[in-house]
């Protein structure tokens, strides 16, 4: 009876680890488009009403899933303390990046964004992030066509794998 | 030492108790207030203590020690910030400037006295030993003024200066960059002056009964060399105009003001900093000529006010309020009518007839003294002797 339900556990574990792997592949590209889509509106925010950044940023959220709006309006918290706004990039990244299912190059695309924010004119920032939406919108593509091939597979491989090595103790 | 410091005649008047029993307690509070600051002066300046002007207890136009915490402090690089918080209580009282320039102690001034914070968190004369401000220094003082948005910033960069929240100007040198013959931002900042604000009330209520005719303003020309009180009077007249003044006859009126340097309102984010009275628009960083247009067509103004005319299409601008029953009041650099004669843009304005007064300022008898006021379109004078419109204790 003990070894049922231990070969049971190990069959339970070992597919809620798959379905875990999969569902953060399926996360990433929702969580990259989030980012892509509050920088779009930051960059409208800026060029079109040079509105100053800890208002950019928390209006730049409307619409836009957590955790991508928290980490918005921890930098928009943080400028409004005195702190610089890449420096305030960079903190929010730190603190929050537990609650991401991203990798670490797509860190380095979001993080890129914050490097001299607020630091130039109009023209220059509109560049500046415009070029944050492109690298964005690649590591979403890229990442969707990931999570299209690997999700599945981390599915169901967490419950064959389980049954696996169930077998092999049988 | 080489004592650079110079005292204020009258500032021990500011000091002079009323001698009423009904205000007894008060007086005592100032004095106490006065024996603190002596006592604050003797453990913190090193050097020169005997030339610290007095100090007025309570003045009504500068801003408390909180209020300059808050609004100008807390925007200074941390370095800074905490080296002029770590100040013992007093020592910052009636600041006027603090300046930053990169490389060189930092200096602040109160009146005709300039002084330095040592390292240590004393105050004292000798600029050698005064606490270095870096060039990091500058630009986080300037990231935190602007609260990293630099762009949001990008006309008053082009005119050099922003302006903080409580009407606060800070000024700034660097780097300029041109574009097409024209300033297009200013980059590399190395130098701050940051200039707290101070509102002077009362100044222009002397003034007004002589821009009075049958109980209407009438659009008025005001000459004046520059540190003469021009702007000062300017924003009075703004605040008499809007709140009214029952004594003069005169309702409050819709006052419309174009502040090119943001130097009349002190705009914050849109919203004035200084009290310009109940009834006024301000359009804020806008050009003059177009800004008296759109007051015209959009907020129909009784009066117009803006300041430093000085370009052609300000006179069209002009001719187009007054002609549409607006009375103008507006400023030029000067210093009296042949003065602005004898330049062929303020020639014209003056010839335009528009104006029924003209008021000369000057420096003669102290800031603010009003040496003529006479009618332009007829040339009949009518003040008929100087007229000072406030003490020197303000210049």
């Amino acid at each position: 009876m003990i070894r049922l339900l231990g070969l049971l556990a190990i069959l339970a574990g070992s597919g809620a680890f798959g379905l875990l792997m999969a569902r953060s592949y399926t996360l990433r590209p929702r969580q990259l488009r989030a980012f892509h889509q509050a920088v779009w509106a930051l960059e409208t925010e800026i060029s079109y009403s040079s509105t100053p950044l800890p208002e950019a940023l928390a209006g730049a959220v409307n619409g836009v899933e957590e955790p991508a709006s928290k980490f918005f309006l921890a930098v928009a918290d943080q400028i409004s303390r005195g702190i610089p706004a890449g420096a305030a990039w960079q903190k929010a990244g730190e603190e929050l990046k537990r609650d991401f299912c991203l990798t670490a190059e797509d860190w380095r695309t979001v993080l890129h964004i914050g490097i001299g924010l607020g630091t130039t004119d109009r023209t220059e920032e509109k560049k500046k992030l415009r070029l944050g939406c492109t690298r964005l919108l690649a590591a979403e593509e890229l990442a969707e066509e990931q999570s299209r091939k690997l999700a599945r597979v981390w599915r169901y491989m967490g419950f064959l794998a389980g049954a696996a090595i169930v077998l092999v103790i049988l | 030492m080489t004592l650079w410091v110079t005292k204020p005649a009258n500032r021990s008047k500011a000091v002079q108790p009323d001698i009423s029993i009904s205000k007894a307690p008060e007086y005592r509070l100032k004095w106490l207030c006065l024996i603190s600051d002596c006592f604050i002066r003797v453990f913190t300046w090193e050097e020169g203590v005997s030339q610290v002007p007095a100090l007025k207890p309570g003045s009504k136009h500068a801003p408390s020690e909180d209020r300059l915490s808050l609004e100008v402090i807390s925007l200074l690089a941390p370095p800074l910030a905490s080296l002029l918080r770590g100040l013992p209580a007093g020592s910052l009282r009636e600041l006027e400037e603090i300046r930053m320039r990169a490389g060189q102690p930092l200096l602040l001034r109160r009146g005709n006295l300039e002084f330095t914070v040592y390292p240590g968190g004393k105050i004292g004369s000798d600029l050698v030993k005064g606490f270095p401000v870096t060039p990091e220094a500058v630009r986080s003082s300037v990231e935190i003024m602007t609260r990293s948005s630099i762009y949001a910033w990008e006309d008053e960069l082009r005119n050099g200066f922003l302006t903080l929240r409580g009407g606060h100007r800070v000024g700034l040198a660097g780097k300029v960059v041109v574009e097409g013959g024209y300033v297009k931002t200013v980059r590399h900042i190395s130098s701050l002056n940051v200039r707290i604000a101070k509102e002077i009330k009362g100044v222009g209520r002397k003034l007004l009964p002589y821009l009075i005719e049958k109980s209407i303003v009438q659009s008025a020309l005001i000459i004046s060399p520059p540190q003469a009180g021009k702007t000062t009077l300017l924003r009075d007249l703004i605040r008499i105009l809007s709140s009214g003044e029952p004594e003069a006859g005169l309702a409050g009126l819709n006052v419309g003001v174009v502040d090119e340097r943001s130097e009349l309102a002190g705009c914050w984010e849109g919203i004035p900093q200084n009290d310009l009275g109940p009834r006024t628009d301000v359009l804020d960083c806008c050009p003059k000529s177009q800004g008296m247009v759109m007051l015209l067509r959009a907020m129909s103004p009784q009066v117009i006010v803006t300041d430093e005319l000085g370009r052609r299409e300000d006179i069209t601008a002009l001719e187009e309020a007054v002609n549409g029953g607006v009375t103008v009041i507006t400023t030029v650099h000067g210093q009296d009518e042949q003065d602005i004669k004898r330049k062929p843009v303020l020639r014209e304005l003056l010839g335009t007839g528009v104006f029924r007064r003209g008021v000369v300022l000057s420096r003669r008898q102290g800031v603010g003294t009003v040496e003529r006021v006479w009618d332009p379109a007829t040339g009949r004078d009518i003040l008929t002797a100087p007229l000072v419109l406030r003490g020197r204790e303000h210049a």
